[in-house]
């Protein structure tokens, strides 16, 4: 279910305003990042398109040194897409980033679910055996 | 084995219609959406919806395996791909017999071979359907001359070897057709390494006209008469009628048969239309595609023919016969309709997504609404911008095009644009009314008529 709120309206108003802009313009490309997705659109020759530049150089020691300071909090990992619930990581499992938290069947091939950061697993949303649809809940993660 | 539960893998208003469809067949119904879509209409009349990803189609309508996957999993035995996204896709149709669904269509065969341009024109020919004049190979002046005065003028030239309007000629006569062999060819020299040139017919004010068909997959054919869909704009149909009226009815015969006998000569299974190009200036017609699906304008054909065909796909789907013979189907009257876009047509039809604030559509006897809006709908911008077909039916096409008229100025939608005026315009427009409309009439004339009052 999407909500379309007044803040949702602004931003399509704004992103129209933003297209007509361009059409006026002569504009052709323009840079938009979001959570949703990066685009890159510029004007004609415009700046070099940064989703395509190279990955910035590695953290230097210094800052790498300093890590960052996060609260443990709780966080749901959802299915990326319609499939049927094979396999999750027990409850107590403790993960890394990257690690396999749950595995969806689609037809004859099994699809893993990765932890976008490493935790503990401390819940199931589904069963193995349901059907999981897009974004639904298949473990919450601590930490 | 009749379908107990469908899987309806479309959206908009076809995926409500087919949900109603196998309602009133008392068939359960699962319709797949994606993220955008999982308050729709057909999502809330449906049984069940399932969110197949994200509202990119290519991540949900569009992926073939996530849609069998989901269906088989919902335990439907039937699948429905509407129009558009995988509906003639031969992958559909071979993943779910690969996992016992019955899909709502032709066999994947039949879907590779008429999606195939020549394989489509090399079966059409097999089945006796008349083809555009031309002629494959024009290798020198002579023969540009030769082949442009058998196939009779104007004639188009271009590279056999490349496709697109590249070293385009149009020829008039004799003289234009070995002036335009040697700049073509050259250019087709240029560009491919090859000055072959490919010669066909010219049709430059043809029509739009297409068999409306439903087969059992046995060989068992019925058609439910012609449509003509000539208001097009870029190729995009805008407004469609049942029957053509500009056609006699000698031809009308000869075009609904070669439609059967192209659709009986593959075994044709469910709902299909066989598109024709009609040159009224010579009173002949041409074999231009199959679509192997329902198609938007089925609803033209349903209202003169009175007879459901989406419940009809559904039965074949499921292993019965056509439930009607040719002599059953009994055509009456004329019957129109317009696809009502959210476009903006005073800014070159730029799309226009957003919530529809008011809704008031217009009802009355022979007047038909399909559609998936209603007051505070959202219009999402992902997808195709078409919110509803306007359908009338009426005695005559005269009678038609005033009850149209009268539905579409009591149609009010509110918080977008959309192209209900400019359906106005068409269709009170003197060219319309008088039937003297050819596919680049939109283009030509209506929509210049309108740049040059706005200049």
């Amino acid at each position: 279910m999407i909500r379309i709120d007044d803040k949702a309206l602004a931003a399509i108003t704004n992103a129209r305003a933003l297209l007509d802009t361009m059409l006026a313009g002569g504009w052709n490309e323009v840079c938009v990042q979001g959570e949703e997705g990066d685009y890159f659109l510029a004007r004609h020759p415009g700046t070099p398109n940064p989703l395509t530049a190279p990955p910035a150089a590695a953290v230097s020691p210094a800052a790498a040194a300093s890590p960052p300071v996060q609260a443990p909090a709780a966080r749901a990992v959802t299915a990326p897409h319609v499939g049927t619930v094979v396999w999750l990581a027990p409850v107590g499992t403790a993960v890394g980033e990257g690690a396999a938290v749950a595995r969806l069947a689609v037809l004859d091939e099994t699809v893993e679910v990765a932890a976008p950061a490493g935790g503990t697993v401390t819940g199931h949303g589904v069963k193995v055996g349901d059907l999981a649809e897009f974004k639904t809940e298949l473990v919450t993660l601590q930490g | 084995m009749a379908i107990k539960r469908l899987f309806i893998a479309n959206r908009g208003e076809i995926a409500l219609r087919i949900v109603r469809a196998a309602q009133t067949l008392d068939i359960e119904t699962v319709v797949a959406v994606s993220d955008a879509d999982r308050d729709s209409a057909a999502a809330r009349q449906a049984d069940r919806a399932v969110v197949l990803g994200p509202a990119q189609a290519a991540k949900s309508y569009l992926d073939p395996r996530l849609v069998v996957h989901a269906a088989k999993a919902s335990g439907c035995d039937g699948l429905h791909p509407g129009y558009g996204f995988l509906s003639e896709r031969a992958i559909l149709p071979t993943l779910c017999a690969a996992n016992g669904i019955a899909f709502v269509g032709p066999e994947p065969d039949v879907i590779d071979g008429l999606g195939d341009k020549i394989q489509a024109r090399a079966m059409a020919r097999a089945a006796g359907v008349p083809l555009v004049p031309g002629c494959d190979e024009v290798k020198t002046a002579a023969d540009a001359r030769r082949e442009g005065d058998r196939i009779g003028y104007p004639v188009l030239l271009k590279a056999a070897a490349g496709g697109g309007g590249r070293g385009m000629v149009i020829a008039n006569n004799g003289d234009e057709a070995e002036a335009g062999f040697h700049r073509a060819s050259a250019e087709a020299v240029a560009a491919f390494g090859d000055g072959t040139l490919f010669m066909e017919r010219f049709v430059p004010e043809a029509r739009h006209v297409e068999v409306q068909l439903m087969g059992d997959g046995k060989g068992g054919v019925v058609h439910f008469g012609e449509r003509d869909c000539s208001v097009q704009r870029r190729y995009q149909k805008l407004i469609e009628e049942a029957p053509c009226a500009a056609m006699p009815d000698h031809l009308r015969q000869q075009l609904h048969q070669s439609a059967c006998a192209l659709a009986a000569s593959v075994n044709y299974r469910n709902a299909g239309t066989c598109e024709f190009l009609f040159d009224v200036k010579r009173q002949e017609f041409y074999f231009i595609e199959v679509n192997a699906r329902i198609q938007v304008e089925h609803p033209v054909s349903e209202m003169i023919a009175g007879f459901d065909l989406v419940q009809e796909q559904l039965r074949i789907a499921g292993g019965a016969g056509l439930s009607v013979t040719q002599d059953q189907v009994k055509l009456s009257g004329h019957a129109i309709e317009c696809r009502i876009n959210a476009e903006d047509t005073a800014r070159d039809f730029m799309p226009s997504p957003g919530r529809i604030t008011r809704w008031s559509p217009p009802a009355g006897e022979g007047i038909r609404l399909d559609s998936h809006m209603s007051e505070g709908a959202m219009i999402p911008p992902y997808y195709d911008s078409m919110i509803g077909k306007l359908i009338v039916h009426a005695e005559t096409r005269e009678a038609a095009i005033d009850r149209l008229d009268a539905a579409l100025a009591d149609f009010t939608v509110e918080g977008i644009a959309t192209t209900i005026g400019l359906h106005r315009e068409i269709i009170n427009h003197a060219d319309f009314r008088a039937n003297r409309i050819h596919t680049r009439w939109l283009e030509q004339v209506l929509l210049a008529e309108r740049k040059g009052a706005a200049a």
